[in-house]
C-alpha cells in the first residue's frame, strides 16, 4: 500500500469514527479507556511500519495486521475526539467513606482554582447523610478603574487581588430517599478542601466529590430572567454586523457568576454577545476593529434556545457544535453607564488579535469600501455577499423588482393607481427557491474561481509555477479569512493548497490530489472540531465535492450512450417532466399522473428505438457526445451535484427541493465565475492609488450588468419553477439511496464481477447476470419496505405547535388521519417571520405528512388565518372548514362587502382599521401587492379543474355550522369525533369577529378537548349558556384567544374589570367545561398586535394567574414557556408532555441552579 | 493553464469596454466618475445609495478608534 492509500484509508477512518460516536453515542466516563486505547493502537501501528521498514516490506498477514492497526486507531481516534467535544466532564477530587460510624475523607487530587463542587450519591444509603465541607477560597477581586472597569496590565492580563477566606458550606443532605447517581451542588465554591464534617448520617456507605468543570456552558442558564453576570474576555472574531444588531463571538477569560462576587476563571466554551444600537459606545463594536479587543460586559447568561417544535431548527445544538454555549444580551438601563466597555491595558497598545487575521479583515474592509463607491446597492450587497462572504449585509434585502418602491399605501386603490407586480420576497429567499443559494455560501467554486483567476494572472506574467503556488496558497488562507473560515472554504482551501503543492513540485495531476484532498481536508476540519460533522456547511460542501468527483464520469458515459433517436426520447422526456413540473408541479408527482406518463414515457422511448434500429433517424446520429465537451462535461457535473447532493440533502435538511436548481445553475455558474472574478479584481485594483479606482470603476460597471442579470435570474427562475416542500428523508433511506449511488459509480466492476460469479456458479443463462442484479438490488432497498404495513395504533395525538402569538395544532386521529387547525402568522415586514413556511410545513415535512385530510380555520384572526395560503400552496388538503365569516370568499370581493360579512352584519367601527385591513390583505389580497398570496386566491386554484382532480389537489370548502360533527370515527377504545359548537346564530355586537369564531370539541372516548377559537368574554358567557352541560364538558380546554381576551374598549381593559369579566364570564364556562388542565397558546403579540401588544401581555398574565388558581400550576401549560405541548390519548386516558421536558430529558437544559458565591 | 489566461484576459477586455459604456449611459455611473475625479466621493449616487450598507465601512476607516484609556 502507497504512503498515499495509507493517508487516506486513516483519514476515512477518522471520520467513520466521527460518525459511529455520533450514531452511538458513549457514556462520557469511557473517555479515558478510549484515549488509553487509541495510545496503544497507535503505537502498535507505529511498531509495525517500523518494522516495515526495517525488514523492507511484510508477509500478506503483516500487511493485513497493517491495514488493521491503521484503520481501528483512526476509529478510536474519532470516537474519542467526539465524545470528549461534546462533553463537560466533572473531575472527581475525592471521596467519603463511612464504615462502622467513622468518617474518613481522602482528597485524591487539589482544586487547581476556586470552582464549584458537587457530591454524588454512588451508593444507597440507609439514612439521609447531612454533612458540610470545610475548607479554603482564594477569591479572585478585580482591581477597577475609576469608570468600574476592570484593569488591565501592561502585558494584557486582567487586573485582580487575592483574598483568602476560610470558607464552611451550608448544610448538605444527601437523602437516602434519591436515586444513585443523584448530584448534589455545594452553593459555596472553593479552592481548597480540607475536610468534611459529617453532621449525621448512616453507619455505612460512600459519596464522591466532584469539582464541576468551569466550562461557559455550567455558568449559563436556560431561558430568562435570572441574575445577569460580568464576562471579561476577548473578542475573537470579526463582529457581525446587522442593521438592527451587532453579535459578538468572545471568548470569555473570567465570569464574575453573582454580583460582589468573586471571579472565576473560564475553562472553556464560547459566548455570544448580542449588542442592540441603543447600548453606550454601540459604535465601537459594530465594525471590523472591534475584532481581538479585550472586552467586559455585564448581563444574563442564559443557553441558547433549544427547538421549540419537534424537528424544527435547534439554535442551541447549532451554536455547540460551533462551541458556543451562551448568549448574552446586556441591557442599556436609562442615563446609566454603558453594560459593555472594550478595555486596554494600562499601558502600550490595546491587545488586538492575530496579525494575519487583522490584515485581512482590513484588506476586506477596503475592497468593500471600493464596491461601495463603484457599484451602487444591492448589486454591491450581492457582490460583498459572494466575492467577500459578507452574507449579512443582504439581510433582508428585498427583489429588484421591488427594492426601493414606495411602499403603498394598505387600502383601495386609488383614482388612477395601478396594482403594482411588486416582488416582496427578499433575495436570500428567491436564491433558495432557485436552488442558486450556494453561491452566497462561499465555498469551493469560489475558491476555485479565485485560484484559476490568480493561476492565469501569473502564467499571463510568465512567472513559474513554483513561483507563485505559495503565493497562491497564502491568498487562499487570507481569503478563507475574509469569508469566516467555515468548514465549506476550509475544505476548499486545503483541497487546492493539496492540489496546488502536487502539481507544482511533484508533478501530479488533478484526480490524484482530489482523492488525497478530500479526506484530508475532512481530517483536518474534524479534527479542529468533530462537531461540524453534522453542519450543513460540511456535508454539503464534502457531498458536492464527492459527487462531482465519483458521479461526474459514470453520469457522462450513460449520457455518451445517448444519440440519434433515443437521444430525442431524452430530451423530450425531461422537457415534458419539466413542463408539467413547472405549470403544475403537484400533478408531476401524484401517482395517478406519474404512472400513466412514465408509460408514455417508455412507449415514446421503445418507439423512437424501433425507429431507430429501422434506419428512421429524425435528428440524425447527433447525440451527448456532439455536444461542446465543456458543455457536455458541465451538463455531467449538474447531474452529478443534483443526483449525489441536492436531492438527497436539500431535502434531509430543509424539507424542500429547489426544482428550478439544476437548470439555473446551467446559466448562474459560468455567471457567478464571471462576476467574483471581476469583482475580485476590481476590489484589488481600487486599492491602487490613483488610477486604481477609475479602473475598478469601469470594472464594476461591467459587473453591475452580470450582477442585475444573476438577481434577475434567480427572481424569474424562482418565481417559474416550484419550490416545493418534500417529506424529510430517513437516515435508513439516505443509506440505501447512497448505496444505490454507489452501485452507479462502480456498476461497471460491479457487473463484471457478477458476471464472473455467475460463470463460477454454472448459470449460464442470458438473463442470470440481469437476475442476480435484480435480487442484490431487492436486497439492497429492503430496509425500506412497509413490512406488514404498519397500521394506527389507535392514539389520539394533539400537537400544540409553539410559534409565538400564531396559533396552529395538528391533530392526529387514532384512525390515521390529519387534521390541522389553525396556520400561523405572517409577518411582511421587520423579521418577515412566515409561521406556514418556517414551522408548519417543516414540522409536517419532518412527521412525513404530505396530505391533511382536514384544514379547520377557527377564525379569520391573522394569526390564524395568514398562513392558509402559503400552506394551500403548499400542501395537499382534501376539505377545508371555514367559520361562517368566511364563506363565500372571492378574490374580488371589495372591503366594505368583506367587513360586512367578517362581522356577520353587526358594525366593525371599534376595530383597529389597520387590524381589519390586515385580514382583507391575507384573506382576499392585497390591492396593490398583486403577487401576494391570499387564501381566497389560493382556494379558487385549488377549484375541481381537470389537472387538479388528476393530482388530488382539488379541495372542498366547507362551513363550520353549529351542531355539526365534521368527522366521526369509530376505532378501538371508542368513537373519535370532532363537534362544532359555536358560532351561533345570534350574532353579538361586542367584539362580533372573536366572538364568531368556531369552537370544537375533539372527542375520543372519554378524553375531549375544547378548542375555544378566539371568543372574548360575550361569546364565552354566550357558549356556556347555549350549549348544553355534557357537551360542553372537557378534560382539556384551549384558552379562548390565547388567553388575551379583554372586555371591549381600552377604557374597559382596568384589572379590576378584566379579573371581574373574568370571574364572571371565564368562570361561568370553566364551571360547565369542568377541565383538569388548560393550554394556552401564547406568545410574543407584537408582532400581530402592534402598539397593543402591552395590553394584551397584561390581560394574558391576569389570565394566566386566573387559571393557575383554578387549577393548579402544574395543570397549566403555555407554549412560550413550555415550547411544542404534546396531548397522547387512548380514549381512557390521556398524557400532556412538553418539548421543554423532552429537550431537558436530551440533557438540553442542565444548567446548574442558582449558587451563593458571595461573601 | 495558458487557456485559463487566456480566458481571463478575454473576459477583461469585455468588461472594460461593456464598462466604458454602462458609464456612459448610466446617469449614476457618470456622476459617480464625476465625483471621483473631483476627489468628492460622498457625493457620488452610488455612495449614497450604500449608505446604511455596512456603514461603519466609510471613509473614516483609517482614523484610530477611541480608546478608555
Amino acid at each position: 500500500m502507497t504512503s498515499q492509500n495509507r493517508i487516506i484509508l486513516f483519514c476515512y477512518a477518522y471520520v467513520i469514527g466521527i460518525a459511529l460516536a455520533l450514531a452511538a453515542p458513549l457514556d462520557p466516563a469511557f473517555l479515558p479507556w478510549l484515549r488509553i486505547a487509541t495510545g496503544i493502537g497507535f503505537a502498535a501501528s507505529a511498531s509495525v511500519y517500523a518494522r516495515r521498514i526495517s525488514k523492507g516490506g511484510l508477509s500478506s498477514l503483516s500487511r493485513t495486521l497493517e491495514i488493521v492497526l491503521l484503520v481501528v486507531p483512526a476509529l478510536l481516534f474519532g470516537c474519542t475526539r467526539y465524545t470528549g467535544a461534546n462533553t463537560v466532564p466533572d473531575t472527581r477530587i475525592g471521596v467519603l467513606r463511612l464504615s462502622a460510624g467513622r468518617a474518613g475523607f481522602q482528597l485524591e487530587r487539589d482544586l487547581p482554582d476556586l470552582c464549584r463542587v458537587s457530591i454524588r450519591k454512588t451508593q444507597p444509603l440507609k439514612a439521609d447523610l447531612v454533612l458540610r465541607l470545610q475548607g479554603e477560597v482564594n477569591a479572585r477581586m478585580p482591581v477597577l478603574a475609576a469608570d468600574g472597569t476592570v484593569e488591565m496590565d501592561a502585558h494584557g492580563r486582567w487586573k485582580f487581588r487575592m483574598a483568602r477566606l476560610d470558607r464552611q458550606s451550608e448544610t448538605i443532605i444527601v437523602r437516602a430517599s434519591d436515586p444513585v447517581g443523584t448530584d448534589y451542588v455545594v452553593p459555596q465554591p472553593f479552592s481548597r478542601l480540607s475536610k468534611i464534617d459529617v453532621v449525621e448520617g448512616p453507619l455505612d456507605g460512600s459519596i464522591e466529590i466532584f469539582r464541576v468543570s468551569n466550562h461557559i456552558s455550567t455558568f449559563a442558564r436556560p431561558g430568562r430572567d435570572h441574575a445577569p453576570v460580568t464576562i471579561l474576555g476577548r473578542i475573537t472574531q470579526d463582529p457581525n454586523v446587522y442593521d438592527f444588531k451587532t453579535v459578538l463571538a468572545v471568548t470569555p477569560d473570567f465570569v464574575q457568576y453573582t454580583a460582589g462576587g468573586p471571579y472565576f476563571k473560564v475553562e472553556g466554551g464560547d459566548v455570544h454577545i448580542v449588542l442592540k444600537p441603543e447600548i453606550v459606545g454601540y459604535e465601537k463594536f459594530a465594525q471590523t476593529a472591534a475584532y481581538g479587543r479585550s472586552i467586559q460586559a455585564f448581563g444574563e447568561l442564559s443557553m441558547a434556545r433549544a427547538a421549540m417544535n419537534p424537528g424544527g431548527f435547534d439554535p442551541r445544538r447549532f451554536m455547540q457544535n460551533h462551541n458556543v454555549y451562551g448568549v448574552m444580551n446586556p441591557f442599556q438601563p436609562r442615563d446609566a453607564a454603558s453594560p459593555v466597555h472594550m478595555v486596554n491595558p494600562e499601558e502600550g497598545p490595546a491587545r488586538r488579535g492575530s496579525a494575519l487575521v487583522r490584515f485581512s479583515l482590513d484588506l476586506r474592509d477596503r475592497m468593500l469600501r471600493v464596491f461601495k463607491v463603484t457599484m451602487p446597492y444591492p448589486q454591491s450587497a450581492f457582490l460583498g455577499g459572494v466575492t467577500l462572504g459578507l452574507r449579512y449585509g443582504l439581510h433582508g434585502v428585498v427583489c429588484l423588482l421591488g427594492h426601493g418602491q414606495v411602499r403603498p399605501s394598505r387600502g383601495e386603490l386609488e383614482e388612477g393607481e395601478k396594482p403594482l407586480d411588486l416582488c416582496e420576497e427578499p433575495i436570500a429567499e428567491e436564491f433558495k427557491a432557485a436552488g442558486v443559494n450556494h453561491v452566497l455560501a462561499v465555498s469551493g467554486l469560489h475558491v476555485t474561481i479565485i485560484t484559476v483567476m490568480f493561476i492565469g494572472i501569473f502564467s499571463l506574467m510568465r512567472i513559474p509555477r513554483q513561483m507563485y503556488v505559495p503565493l497562491i496558497i497564502l491568498i487562499l488562507i487570507i481569503f478563507a479569512i475574509i469569508t469566516g473560515a467555515r468548514p465549506s472554504v476550509l475544505r476548499a482551501v486545503i483541497m487546492h493548497g493539496l492540489f496546488l503543492l502536487t502539481w507544482a513540485y511533484l508533478d501530479q495531476g488533478l484526480r490524484s490530489s482530489v482523492l488525497l484532498g478530500v479526506p484530508v481536508a475532512a481530517f483536518l476540519i474534524l479534527l479542529q472540531n468533530p462537531l461540524v460533522i453534522v453542519d450543513p456547511s460540511f456535508t454539503l460542501s464534502f457531498g458536492a465535492i464527492l459527487s462531482l468527483g465519483l458521479l461526474t464520469e459514470p453520469a457522462s458515459d450513460l449520457l455518451s450512450l445517448l444519440r440519434g433517436n433515443r437521444f430525442l426520447a431524452f430530451v423530450l422526456i425531461v422537457s415534458s417532466a419539466t413542463l408539467v413540473g413547472v405549470l403544475h408541479w403537484p400533478l408531476l408527482v401524484s401517482p395517478s399522473f406519474f404512472i400513466p406518463f412514465a408509460i408514455l414515457c417508455a412507449l415514446t422511448s421503445w418507439l423512437l428505438a424501433t425507429l431507430e434500429d429501422r434506419g428512421i433517424r429524425l435528428i440524425g446520429s447527433f447525440g451527448y457526445s456532439n455536444i461542446p465537451p465543456m458543455v457536455g462535461a458541465f451538463l455531467a457535473a449538474q447531474f452529478a451535484i443534483q443526483v449525489g447532493m441536492m436531492i438527497p440533502l436539500s431535502a434531509y435538511y430543509f424539507s424542500r427541493w429547489p426544482f428550478a436548481g439544476g437548470y439555473a445553475n446551467l446559466i448562474a455558474i459560468p455567471l457567478i465565475g464571471v462576476v467574483v472574478q471581476l469583482g475580485a479584481m476590481a476590489g484589488l485594483l481600487g486599492l491602487i492609488p490613483g488610477a486604481g479606482l477609475y479602473i475598478a470603476l469601469v470594472l464594476n460597471a461591467a459587473n453591475w450588468v452580470f450582477s442585475t442579470m444573476f438577481l434577475m435570474l434567480s427572481h424569474y427562475f424562482a418565481v417559474a419553477f416550484p419550490f416545493p416542500f418534500v417529506r424529510r428523508p430517513s437516515i435508513r433511506f439516505l443509506a440505501v439511496y447512497y448505496i444505490l449511488c454507489a452501485a452507479f459509480i462502480w456498476y461497471k466492476p460491479i457487473w463484471t464481477s457478477i458476471k464472473r460469479t455467475c460463470g463460477r456458479w454454472g448459470w449460464t443463462k442470458r438473463w442470470a447476470p440481469a437476475g442476480v442484479a435484480a435480487g442484490l438490488l431487492v436486497a439492497v432497498t429492503l430496509p425500506l419496505w412497509p413490512w406488514g404495513g404498519q397500521e394506527p395504533d389507535r392514539s389520539m395525538r394533539i400537537t400544540f405547535l409553539a410559534m409565538g402569538y400564531g396559533e396552529s395544532t395538528l391533530i392526529e386521529t387514532p384512525g390515521g388521519r390529519k387534521i390541522l387547525v389553525d396556520t400561523g402568522f405572517v409577518e411582511h415586514e421587520r423579521g418577515r417571520n412566515n409561521d406556514a413556511i418556517r414551522t408548519i410545513l417543516p414540522f409536517l415535512a419532518h412527521k412525513g405528512i404530505r396530505k391533511l385530510d382536514a384544514l379547520i380555520l377557527t377564525s379569520p384572526a391573522p394569526e390564524r388565518t395568514a398562513g392558509a395560503a402559503h400552506l394551500l400552496a403548499n400542501c395537499w388538503v382534501d376539505e377545508v372548514f371555514v367559520p361562517p365569516a368566511l364563506g363565500n370568499l372571492s378574490p374580488a370581493m371589495k372591503p366594505e362587502e368583506f367587513y360586512v360579512a367578517l362581522a356577520r352584519g353587526e358594525s366593525v367601527e371599534n376595530y383597529p382599521p389597520p387590524w381589519l385591513k390586515m385580514i382583507y390583505e391575507e384573506v382576499i389580497g392585497h390591492p396593490s401587492l398583486t403577487r401576494r398570496l391570499s387564501f381566497a386566491k389560493e382556494l379558487e386554484k385549488r377549484g375541481p379543474t381537470l389537472p387538479n382532480r388528476l393530482a388530488g389537489w382539488d379541495l372542498n370548502i366547507r362551513s363550520l355550522e353549529q351542531g355539526a360533527v365534521i368527522l366521526r370515527e369509530t376505532v378501538g377504545r371508542g368513537e373519535f369525533r370532532i363537534e362544532v359548537l359555536h358560532p351561533s346564530s345570534n350574532v353579538i355586537a361586542e367584539h362580533p369577529i372573536e366572538n364568531g369564531s368556531a369552537v370544537l370539541r375533539v372527542v375520543y372516548g372519554r378524553v375531549s378537548v375544547l378548542f375555544c377559537g378566539d371568543l372574548h368574554f360575550a361569546g364565552q358567557a354566550q357558549l356556556a349558556s347555549d350549549t348544553p352541560s355534557e357537551r360542553l364538558r372537557s378534560s382539556i380546554i384551549v384558552m379562548p384567544h390565547h388567553g388575551t381576551a379583554a372586555p371591549w374598549g381600552a377604557a374597559e381593559q382596568t384589572k379590576g374589570r378584566v379579573l371581574d369579566r373574568l370571574e364572571v364570564k371565564t368562570g361561568r364556562l370553566l364551571d360547565e367545561v369542568r377541565p383538569e388542565k388548560a393550554i394556552f397558546c401564547y406568545g410574543n403579540p407584537r408582532p400581530v398586535l402592534g402598539r397593543q401588544a402591552r395590553d394584551a401581555e397584561r390581560v394574558f398574565e391576569l389570565t394566566w394567574r386566573y387559571m393557575t388558581d383554578a387549577l393548579g400550576e402544574d395543570s397549566c401549560h403555555r407554549t412560550d414557556r413550555d415550547l411544542a405541548i404534546f396531548i397522547e390519548s387512548d380514549g381512557t386516558t390521556y398524557r400532556i408532555s412538553t418539548q421543554a421536558e423532552a429537550n431537558r430529558a436530551a440533557g438540553a437544559d442542565s444548567g446548574i441552579e442558582d449558587i451563593s458565591v458571595g461573601f | 493553464m495558458d487557456k485559463g489566461a487566456l480566458a481571463i484576459a478575454r473576459i477583461l477586455i469585455v468588461a472594460l469596454v461593456l464598462g466604458v459604456a454602462v458609464i456612459l449611459w448610466h446617469p449614476g455611473y457618470r456622476k459617480t466618475l464625476q465625483a471621483v475625479f473631483q476627489g468628492n466621493l460622498t457625493a457620488s449616487p452610488i455612495w449614497v445609495s450604500n449608505e446604511k450598507y455596512y456603514p461603519s465601512v466609510d471613509f473614516r476607516m483609517d482614523v484610530k478608534d477611541d480608546v478608555t484609556k
